[in-house]
């Protein structure tokens, strides 16, 4: 019962609201009566119409008006306006007004539609029926005299229409033709039209939807929306966003310092902006951005995709060509690439994975990651870690003071850093590392291995090809030989560190050991030549060269 | 037998078909319900039928606890519903009335003080910014400032224009936002 009665109140309440609001709406306009506070304003209705025909151009030029323009089944071109004026001399306005008037004329190509106000006066001086008062106010140039106006035209569907209006908005709706409209100062909305669109506005909104047809908006500092256009579409804009959605054709945005966001692009899609967003998806041609300190995002795009970038992060997904990203000092993640990637930075970390082809990347103190790359990877980089993994092809890293990390890499790998860790495991192919101060682990390498570095220990476990170290104060320790195929030497020299060795029980091996000051300890018999500590051990046929020699001690173990 | 054996067995064979006559009756009763602590449920149904009927004068103020605020939505609703419609009719004028326009001129005063004053601290800061920033600011400000002249020129023969006001109004926020941005940028 307690709900039933709310519920009664409630709906009851809803419906005195609706009929307040409607029964004001139908009030007399307060504004048109004079009063202490009000400025005294009146009004003019007008109305015009003319046959028309079709393919015919409709112009309404030097217009200040809000101007809805649609298209009918009529072939008549019907206009309606208003026009209010205000100021506190009543009998002015009433001249003023019966001065105003609307015209339609026939021009080469059409029909001419006109606002005549005694403000033309002032520049024609020709319209003497005005009273001295009203002339000498407007020839004074000091107003306190206001003016605006509305305008609904009424087009036949097939007409091309030329606009040029200011500060007023402008409404376009079912009109086919080619339509040139210059606005400035006022919202434009093109909606469900067709033929061609050059639209130039500013400091408004200019919004075009439902077109078939080519179209090109020019906003200085107003927003561009396009959605569902037929044919391509080319924009430049400033300051405010561009957003667009299902374009027909080729795609062309040129703005500055203004948020590109979109979706599904038939053709070919260039965008370029600066310090803002850049999101763009579903781009089926290829697709070029470049953006200034502009954070750019990436996806689905079936051609090639070039990003030119600055400062803000890079994140492209899911491309069916190459990539290739020129930035600096951006975060740039890539994944997802058919064709080859090739990426600089600076900076900040590059990361890319699933890319079908090879990748280069150029990134001076950035960190990098590959995953999953099924071509070769090639790293320039510095300072920051470097981590690869699952490369298809060969990897070739050069970098300096960067921590190095590089696993399962099908073919050759070749490594140069410094002054930081170099991890290798699991290489297909040789191994070379270069490692000025740096400790170096090789695990599981199928070819040969060459190792040159300083200071720092070298670890080699689970080789299976020739082993080369040249060290300069480095320690050395190799173990777990898996093999050492017919034809491979290990040849490991190095100074002031000492040197493990652990050879597989039936190597056929010639060692050959050398050290300075140190001692040596061999699992193998072994015999003295010479001044220095030197041994020498023949195991099996004593085909494999090994030579070891440093300054401190050596161990040589057999592997049991 | 004697008289009174007769009157005693007479009596008897009364008694046994009274007797039989109740018992026919109540076999030919259905089963009762099962009906348990029926009795103590009548009394608590009467208990409070009982409570009710002394609480009528409680039940009655309740009502008025709905129906008095229900009453001021209604009214709440009439006076909201008046004013905003009045209000509506009020704007949609394309010329400013008299009080509005003094209004918006004097929110423009203040923001072009506060441009004023923002452009001050702005100068020093401009200066020291890297050029690519500085020619970004620098094309923004020059836009806005354009477009200042533009409304302002626009407004010298319609001062009273509800649609030249809003942008120019427009053109003032965004020229205060830009340069307050301009002095939150750190770099």
């Amino acid at each position: 019962m307690r709900k039933k009665t709310i519920l009664g109140l409630s709906i009851f309440s809803v419906f005195l609201i609706v009929y307040a609001q409607t029964a004001a709406s139908m009030a007399p306009n307060r504004a048109n009566a004079p009063s202490g506070l009000t400025k005294a304003t009146q009004s003019k209705s007008l109305h015009e119409s003319v046959t028309s025909a079709p393919g015919k151009t409709v112009r309404l030029e030097d217009m200040q008006a809000d101007l809805t323009i649609t298209a009918w089944d009529r072939n008549e071109i019907v206009l309606e306006g208003s026009v209010e004026v205000g100021n506190a001399n009543t009998e002015m306005l009433t001249e003023f007004l019966a001065g105003t008037k609307l015209s339609i004329e026939p021009s080469d190509d059409g029909f001419s539609v006109k606002l005549h106000t005694p403000f033309e006066w002032r520049q024609r001086k020709g319209i003497w029926s005005l009273s001295g008062a009203l002339r000498n106010f407007l020839s004074s140039g000091k107003f306190n005299f206001s003016f605006s106006a509305r305008l609904d035209v009424h087009v036949p569907s097939d007409q091309s229409l030329v606009v040029n209006n200011s500060f007023g908005n402008i409404k376009l709706s079912g009109v086919k033709g080619r339509h040139d409209v210059r606005n400035d100062s006022g919202e434009v909305r093109v909606e469900g039209c067709g033929g061609t669109l050059s639209l130039r506005n500013s400091f408004a909104p200019a919004n075009v939807v439902h077109f078939k047809g080519p179209a090109t908006v020019d906003n200085e500092s107003g927003d561009v929306l396009l959605e569902e256009i037929s044919g391509g579409a080319e924009v430049r804009n400033s300051f405010k966003s561009v957003r667009f959605g299902k374009i027909g054709a080729a795609l062309s945005i040129k703005s500055e310092s203004a948020d590109v966001i979109g979706t599904d692009v038939a053709g070919d899609c260039r965008i370029t902006s600066s310090f803002k967003i850049i999101d763009v998806r579903g781009i089926q041609g290829r697709l070029e951005v470049r953006g200034e300190s502009s954070e750019v995002t990436v996806d689905n795009v079936k051609k090639d995709v070039v990003i030119e970038s600055s400062f803000k992060p890079v994140k492209v997904t899911n491309v069916q060509g190459g990539l290739r990203v020129i930035s600096e000092s951006a975060a740039v993640t890539a994944g997802d690439i058919a064709g080859e990637a090739r990426i600089k930075s600076s900076f900040n970390e590059i990361s890319a994975a699933r890319v079908h082809g090879s990748v280069t990347i150029d990134g001076e103190s950035s960190a990098v990651n590959l995953r999953e790359i099924d071509g070769d990877a090639v790293i320039a980089s510095s300072f920051k870690e470097i981590s690869a993994s699952n490369i298809g092809g060969t990897l070739d890293i050069k970098s300096h003071s960067a921590k190095v990390i590089a696993t399962d890499i099908t073919k050759g790998a070749s490594i140069a850093s410094s002054f930081n860790s170099i991890e290798v495991r699991r290489v297909g192919g040789n191994v070379k590392v270069d490692g000025e101060s740096s400790s170096v682990l090789i695990e599981e390498a199928a070819g040969n291995v060459d190792v040159q570095n300083s200071f720092k220990y070298v670890i080699l476990r689970q080789t299976s090809g020739s082993i080369r170290v040249v060290g300069d104060s480095s320690g050395v320790e190799v173990s777990q030989i898996r093999m050492l195929p017919k034809g491979s030497t290990i040849d490991i020299r190095t100074s002031f560190k000492p040197i493990m060795i652990a050879l597989p029980k039936d190597a056929d091996v010639a060692v050959s050991a050398k050290t300075e000051f140190g001692k040596i300890h061999s699992d193998y018999p072994v015999y003295l030549e010479g001044e220095d500590i030197r041994l020498a051990a023949e195991v099996g046929k004593g085909t494999i060269p090994v030579r070891l020699e440093t300054s401190a001690d050596i161990t040589i173990k057999k592997e049991l | 037998m004697s008289l009174k054996k007769f009157d005693d067995y007479e009596k008897g064979r009364e008694q046994e078909a009274l007797e039989a006559r109740l018992q026919a009756e109540i076999d030919s009763l259905k089963t009762p319900i099962s009906a348990p602590h029926l009795w103590e449920r009548i009394e608590a149904m009467l208990r409070k039928e009982e409570t009710v009927a002394r609480s009528r004068p409680a039940r009655f103020l309740k009502k008025w606890f709905i129906l008095v605020p229900a009453s001021a939505l209604v009214l709440a609703g009439i006076v909201l519903g008046f004013f905003f419609g009045l209000k509506q009719r009020v704007t949609p004028s394309g010329i400013l009335a008299g009080e509005a326009l003094q209004k918006i001129e004097l929110k423009e005063r203040q923001y072009v003080q506060a441009i004023d004053e923002l452009e001050k601290k702005a100068r020093p800061k401009m200066a020291a910014m890297e050029l690519e920033m500085v020619s970004l600011y620098r094309d923004k400000l020059e836009t806005i400032d354009a477009q200042i002249r533009r409304c302002r020129a626009a407004l010298a023969s319609n001062p009273a224009n509800a649609h030249i006001r809003r942008y120019l109004l427009a053109a003032l926020q965004d020229k205060r936002q830009t340069l307050a941005e301009l002095l939150a940028y750190e770099y």
